[in-house]
């Protein structure tokens, strides 16, 4: 019943669930387009409307550096806006011209004097090309000289020697970074949760103070354990609360993948923040004011989340005393 | 039932209470009076355990533990719960099973048709009935009531009153703050003058007439106001 009073209210709902509602709206663009930008955008096109083409374009796509896009008009103007890194233009009858060997004339190469990383894709293509052109050519001599092989079997015998055993190999390893370093190491984001964590707690505490002024806690304490009670629910529901949260996020971001995060770190920030839902309540006791409490917790938090960006962007170092601030327990 | 012995309290150096004592005895119903600041809710405070005296003691001298209900001045009362959330959380907060009692209360009180409403959309009446009944809901065998009266109207405290007055012809005890001279004189027995964290006289209610010349100092215009409305 109390805990039902507690979350039925417009202003729990609006803190529990539309805030992180808000952020991911806010977020998700941002995120999806942090996603996109990964990629080279790269146009094909084939005002012929060639199957060979859109093989070749599907074959293309396999690597996820590059997002291809297959067109029958060209639109330089998609440069100009910075909507694909080039086009690439393909000549009436691709296949045979490929097939026969014709290595120029085939292609035209369109880019923008602000285009960076095209030259990859063009190296890409080219090399995919080379190896039909290749394959086509040797078959076009096997079959010329002999009637032992169809042209097929000559082309499809041409693959092995694309795939070829390596004449040396290196060693390779992973480089895992403990340290902070580049952003697959951040632990600001993390940090940010835990604050929205720290709302959530400073937020339900309002009850603490409320039910303190109201003198329910001194109608309660004539009965046995009674005030002991109405805290226990209390934590109860903070708690699951933070729980459910933490979960939330955890679903969330597996499947955004909005930060790398392993499970350590998922129970790092439960723990921190059940750690922070004690703090407060023990201080709940001695700071008599809840707007003192919310000022007090506010700075700690600000401080503690500053902290941590600084030690990120390196223009603060490591001290032993900063693990005071909870949100530096993130940081390796 | 309860004696005071020198009850003393400080809180920052602040003497609050100075050294009061008394015996409540079973079936009083004893009105604490005072101006404001004298020390009459801290007193009530010390009667319930809320607060630990500084120097003195207050004793139970019955064998049994005795059983509190406080009503607190505040309505302390949960919000977006309804009436009958609240009675079934103090049931069961207080093991009380006597489901005869709690509707007879509920039916006294007139809280039937309100059963089933927030907090929120009660009356201020209402509100303070409710206050009441979750004080009240575990039969207690001290009842102490804080200006449990505040702004309500004649019905709502014809109400509360007659409950009061059954439970205390039935052997509970009360003690209680009020400045309502309806309240008062509608069941207090003997009354409690306050002044200063002193307990300066304490007299049956028969005498009040000539104690309030006496005290006139003490409590002030108000009371003498009130006392007017009496006669």
């Amino acid at each position: 019943m109390i805990v039902k009073s507690m979350l039925w209210r417009r202003s729990t709902l609006l803190t529990l669930l539309g805030l992180p509602l808000l952020i991911l709206v806010v977020i998700l663009p941002f995120v999806e387009k942090t996603t996109e930008n990964t990629q080279v955008r790269i146009d094909v096109v084939d005002p012929y409307n060639q199957s060979y083409v859109e093989q070749m374009v599907n074959r293309l796509n396999d690597r996820e550096s590059f997002s291809l896009n297959l067109n029958d008009q060209l639109e330089l103007s998609q440069l100009a806006r910075g909507e694909v890194e080039a086009i690439f233009v393909v000549e009436d009858q691709f296949q045979e011209k490929v097939e026969e060997g014709e290595t120029e004339n085939i292609l035209t190469w369109y880019r923008h004097e602000h285009s960076l990383v095209d030259g990859l894709f063009k190296e890409y293509f080219a090399s995919t090309l080379m190896e039909d052109i290749v394959r086509s050519e040797a078959a076009n001599i096997v079959t010329d000289e002999t009637e032992m092989a169809t042209w097929n079997e000559a082309y499809q015998y041409g693959a092995q020697f694309f795939r070829p055993e390596p004449l040396f190999q290196m060693n390779f390893t992973t480089y895992e970074s403990n340290t902070i370093e580049g952003e697959d190491s951040s632990n600001w984001p993390i940090a940010l949760v835990w604050a929205y964590m720290i709302l959530i707690i400073v937020y339900f505490s309002s009850w603490l103070y409320e039910w303190r002024n109201r003198g329910v806690f001194d109608r309660l304490a004539v009965f046995p354990h009674g005030k002991f009670r109405l805290h226990l629910t209390w934590i109860k529901n903070v708690l699951g609360t933070i729980l459910i949260a933490s979960l939330g996020f955890m679903g969330i971001n597996e499947w955004l993948k909005i930060m790398a995060l392993d499970f350590g770190q998922y129970g790092l920030l439960a723990l921190v923040s059940v750690i922070s839902l004690f703090i407060i309540w023990l201080i709940s006791f001695f700071i008599r004011s809840r707007h003192v409490l919310i000022a007090v917790t506010t700075i700690y938090t600000v401080i503690g989340v500053a902290l941590v960006l600084l030690v990120e962007w390196d223009m603060l170092s490591v001290q032993n005393w900063y693990q005071i601030w909870l949100p530096f327990w993130f940081v390796n | 039932m309860l004696a005071l012995n020198d009850v003393t309290y400080k809180r920052k150096k602040k003497v609050l209470i100075k050294d009061i004592s008394g015996e409540i005895k079973q079936g009083d119903c004893i009105s604490l009076f005072g101006p404001n600041g004298a020390g009459k809710s801290t007193l009530l405070k010390l009667i319930a355990g809320l607060e630990t005296p500084s120097s003195g003691t207050c004793v139970n001298e019955n064998q049994e533990k005795i059983s509190i209900g406080y009503v607190p001045q505040q309505l302390a009362l949960f919000d977006h719960m309804t009436v009958r959330d609240h009675l079934t959380y103090y049931e069961k907060m207080t093991k009380q099973i006597n489901q005869r009692y709690v509707n007879e209360m509920i039916e006294v009180l007139g809280l039937k048709d309100v059963l089933n409403l927030n907090v929120e959309s009660l009356s201020g009446g209402m509100a303070r009935k409710l206050n009441l009944a979750i004080g009240l809901i575990h039969e207690p065998d001290l009842i102490l009531l804080d200006e449990a009266f505040v702004g309500v109207d004649l019905a709502t405290k014809h109400d509360m009153l007659t409950w009061l007055h059954q439970l205390n012809e039935q052997g509970a005890t009360n003690v209680m703050i009020s400045h309502d001279w309806h309240v008062i004189e509608h069941i207090a027995q003997s009354m409690w003058i306050l002044d200063d964290g002193e307990l300066i006289d304490r007299f049956p209610i028969a005498q009040v007439d000539q104690k309030q010349r006496e005290y006139g100092y003490y409590t002030g215009r108000d009371l003498r106001k009130m006392f007017a409305l009496r006669r």
